[in-house]
């Protein structure tokens, strides 16, 4: 009669030689994934916008002027715990142009967006040079629009996180 | 009951197997995580589009690869030209670098002297162009290959043609290259036997702007009426050249210690092989390989001459493969498939190996025809070998590879696809008219795609793949981006 030992031996041996011999195959890289995770390219709006910040969603946009910049890779400085995290996924525009960090500078996202009325001249010189900054560093993905905008023409709602955004 | 010695003993014989298996799986030449991702992302895309993907294996994730970052004035930085290359190699290896044509072997300083001559005589003819014939080309000999080497240090246009070209052929390949201009220049360089008598071991390398620019090479295909012409400028050669030396991982790069075998598709047909021919060789030179060996007749066979790294066609890989064991399928013995099991497990066993040093095997394919199952799953070749192989695959108005297989990828994917590869560094990719499945076709920018010319009796024809606005170029093959970053074309 075989021994508990002996039975145990040969059922680690067989564990080994089936972990370690056979052609082992990878997952099917062209599966489907349950949907594309990519933002389209396109319009958004101040309550569309808010989603990107960094914490809601992984990529962080900021508009500046009405043009939406993706700086997911200045994480550090936009994002979560970052000197300029209040931008994250607003217009930024006059906080830029009063070079102030401060949440006073920003419009609520149910409001229309800001005219920048009142700004001097060095401030929106000062808006210039920040646009100037963000197009030579970041990509542009979409324009900023009123909420009150034809929805067929914003961007739709984010989509289920992939394994990269993690 | 199980006394308390014979439990002990379990657990001791199952802890030393964990171990085993753990150490085993140590051995991988990288995590699997590695090849679950090639590509960067960008993080948006058009209605309709993919996203655009880029290598991942860039210096900075949004700046292709374009040229050799070579140091000039202290500080500054170029991206280099075919003279460069050819300087690189004829000065470095303190001149014993060594260029083999089949059985006949000249040192670099020989054939640098012929070099410098050549260049010197089509200098003085005022040459623009060197033409020469596909079947000359395809039994390339130490004469054409100074005079393609000559041309090129000159940035004048090689001229590679198929079909009825127009030039007289006499005399075998002297007279036969140098086409309409040409006089007999090239008998001042090869006015004697081919001896190593006259050697030169110095190339002057001052830096010229005007060697950046140009077309080093054409490739024309004419069939009845139809002519394609494929032009490739300087900076095409250059980041071809960066991005296949540096698809090759840190500590596996090409090296003076390498002996490169590159073996010419001898093939009526296949034009493609021209391209990823010459930036083989180009990318032998750069890398100051120890020697550079071209394979194109049927006596000399590659590896006996001991190479470490080897540019087979894909028609030769699967000869050289099969005539060597590798069995189609299955393996033949329990060693063999010992080591394609552990490979799939991402473990190469370089022990032992009887055809050592051979350490990399390139294969070219084209990407529109479909893969070989001895391609497709190149495991049992590289258990066979006990060497890397890297599948690359081109298109014909595209310089050097497209699509080329991570060094250590030795995955066994369950999908049947005609190519597969990690992306150019050279090139950016997306694809357009994606169905719902995300499956569309290839579009892709870079720096390494040539100018394409139709014409038809003679007329040039309107371009299909001329690139729209964005830049972007078409290749008509249905294809999906894989989670793992990988094109796929199906």
């Amino acid at each position: 009669m075989i021994s508990l030992n002996t039975a145990l031996i040969i059922l680690v041996f067989l564990f080994f030689i089936k972990s370690m011999v056979g052609v082992a195959t990878t997952e099917n890289p062209l599966e489907q994934a349950e949907s594309d995770p990519l933002v389209i390219e396109g319009k958004f709006t101040p309550k569309t916008l808010a989603r990107y910040n960094g914490i809601d969603n992984p990529r962080i946009f900021i508009a500046v002027k009405k043009r939406v910049f993706d700086v997911t890779q200045g994480a550090t400085f936009y994002g979560p715990g970052g000197p300029y995290e209040n931008f994250a996924g607003r217009d930024a525009s006059r906080g830029l142009a009063l070079n102030s960090f401060e949440l006073s500078c920003l419009t609520s996202i149910d409001e229309p967006i800001d005219t920048l009325t009142g700004l001097t001249k060095e401030e929106l010189e000062s808006l210039d040079s920040w646009e100037q900054h963000f197009d030579n560093k970041y990509k542009v993905v979409g324009t900023l629009h009123e909420n009150n905008a034809d929805s067929s023409e914003v961007v739709p709602p984010p989509q289920p996180q992939s394994k990269k955004d993690a | 009951m199980v006394s308390l010695s014979e439990l002990i003993a379990a657990a001791a014989i199952l802890v030393s197997v964990y171990i085993v298996r753990e150490w085993f799986l140590s051995q991988r030449d990288v995590h699997p995580l590695y090849l679950e991702e090639q590509s960067s992302i960008e993080p948006t895309r058009l209605p309709d589009e993919s996203a655009i993907y880029r290598s991942n294996k860039l210096d900075l994730p949004d700046k292709l690869r374009i040229g050799l970052d070579i140091r000039y004035d202290h500080y500054k930085l170029r991206n280099g030209n075919l003279h460069d290359v050819w300087a690189i190699y004829a000065n470095t290896n303190g001149g014993n670098g060594k260029l083999s044509i089949n059985d006949k072997t000249l040192s670099v300083g020989a054939l640098n002297y012929r070099v410098t001559k050549v260049s010197q005589a089509l200098k003085l003819r005022r040459v623009s162009e060197v033409v020469i014939p596909f079947k000359t080309y395809q039994k390339l000999g130490f004469p054409l290959l100074a005079v393609i080497l000559g041309a090129f240090v000159l940035s004048i246009t090689v001229h590679i043609v198929s079909g009825d070209a127009n030039i007289e052929e006499e005399d075998g390949i002297l007279k036969l290259m140098l086409v309409s201009l040409v006089e007999q220049f090239v008998t001042l360089a090869f006015g004697g036997p081919l001896e190593p008598s006259n050697e030169l071991n110095e190339f002057p390398n001052a830096y010229d702007p005007a060697d950046d620019k140009g077309a080093f090479l054409k490739v024309s295909i004419k069939k009845l009426v139809f002519q394609t012409t494929v032009e490739y400028q300087v900076i095409n050669a250059i980041s071809a050249i960066a991005a296949t030396l540096k698809h090759l991982p840190f500590n596996h790069e090409l090296s003076n210690k390498d002996k490169l075998v590159i073996v010419q598709d001898t093939d009526a047909e296949s034009m493609e092989s021209v391209g990823n021919e010459i930036v083989k060789l180009l990318c032998g030179l750069t890398a100051a390989c120890g020697e550079v060996a071209i394979v194109n007749d049927d006596v000399c066979d590659p590896l006996e001459l001991k190479p470490t790294v080897m540019v087979l066609p894909q028609t030769y890989y699967l000869t050289l493969a099969l005539t060597n064991g590798a069995i189609i399928p299955g393996g033949s013995s329990w060693l063999l498939t010992l080591r394609e099991n552990l490979l799939s497990r991402g473990i190469m066993v370089t022990y032992g190996s009887k055809f050592a040093p051979l350490r990399l095997i390139y294969v070219h394919k084209p990407m529109g025809y479909g893969m070989h199952p001895l391609i497709e799953d190149s495991n049992q070749a590289r258990s066979l070998f006990q060497s890397r192989i890297v599948v690359e695959h081109t298109w014909l108005t595209i310089l050097g590879p497209v699509l080329a297989t991570d060094f250590f990828d030795y995955r066994v994917l369950p999908v049947h696809v005609r190519s597969y590869g990690a992306l150019s560094q050279s090139l950016e990719f997306k694809l357009v008219n994606v169905n719902d499945k995300m499956e569309g076709t290839i579009k892709t920018r870079g720096f390494t795609i040539g100018k394409l010319t139709n014409k038809k009796n003679g007329m040039v024809q309107q371009n299909s793949q001329t690139g729209g606005s964005d830049g972007f170029m078409p290749i008509p093959l249905p294809s999906k981006f894989g989670k793992d970053g990988v094109l796929y074309v199906l």
